[in-house]
């Protein structure tokens, strides 16, 4: 016969595991790759180029408008 | 912004970690969240910086600004300028924008948050409460 008592002890320890090991919200990362400069001065050279990395909180929404993400 | 790592290739900005005398990030987005137009500059001091801008159009953002800052006629694409013996030689490279790309989430490895412990703490608080005095039980009994 099933025991209701390990019935409820089985979910409370699914639930528990399942909210462990879930994935956390994770933040979007964008990266950006310019091109190489064409007009320098030294120390830089041509090959070298604007290029980085930005993470926001979430995932930009479509067709925004002059969105200022951050400034200071 | 959470965080942001920015480099002309010889110099490498950071967020958090270097204080900037201004950093300033926008962008616009097409219909699918896809950066189409932005103004990104960074400096840690004037004439200390490192941008990169793009709206041909000029419906959003004024790149002209960075001609004023390095003398560079027409919409600036990347510039970079950096202090060297007293003065602030510029680099760039103009109407030739990069891309962006939105990364793939990192694969993360499961870690146990706050809520996660409580959730844990109270199904082993549950197993104590039930189970526990069902073994005693049976131990009387037998």
């Amino acid at each position: 016969m099933l025991n209701f008592r390990w019935v409820v002890l089985h979910v409370l320890g699914s639930i528990a595991l399942l909210v462990a090991v879930a994935p956390q919200t994770s933040a979007e990362t964008y990266q950006y790759i310019g091109n190489p400069f064409t007009t320098l001065t030294p120390p830089l050279e041509l090959a070298d180029s604007v290029s980085g990395t930005i993470t926001l909180s979430s995932a930009l929404a479509p067709n925004l408008v002059d969105s200022k993400r951050f400034s200071s | 912004m959470t965080a942001f790592e920015w480099t002309d290739g010889v110099r490498t900005f950071q967020f958090p970690g270097d204080s900037f005398a201004f950093a300033d990030f926008h962008v616009s987005t097409d219909g699918s969240g896809n950066i189409t137009e932005w103004f990104a500059s960074f400096a840690l001091e004037l004439g200390d910086a490192i941008g990169s801008c793009n709206d041909p159009a000029g419906l959003y953002f004024d790149c002209t600004i960075f001609g004023t800052f390095g003398s560079v006629s027409g919409s600036v694409g990347d510039l970079t300028q950096m202090p060297v013996d007293g003065f602030f030689p510029t680099s760039y490279v103009v109407d030739d924008p990069g891309t962006w790309t939105l990364l793939p989430p990192p694969v993360l490895a499961p870690t146990l948050g706050p809520i996660a412990i409580l959730v844990l703490g109270a199904a082993l608080g549950a197993v104590s409460l039930w189970a526990v005095p069902k073994v005693r039980r049976d131990f009387a009994i037998g």
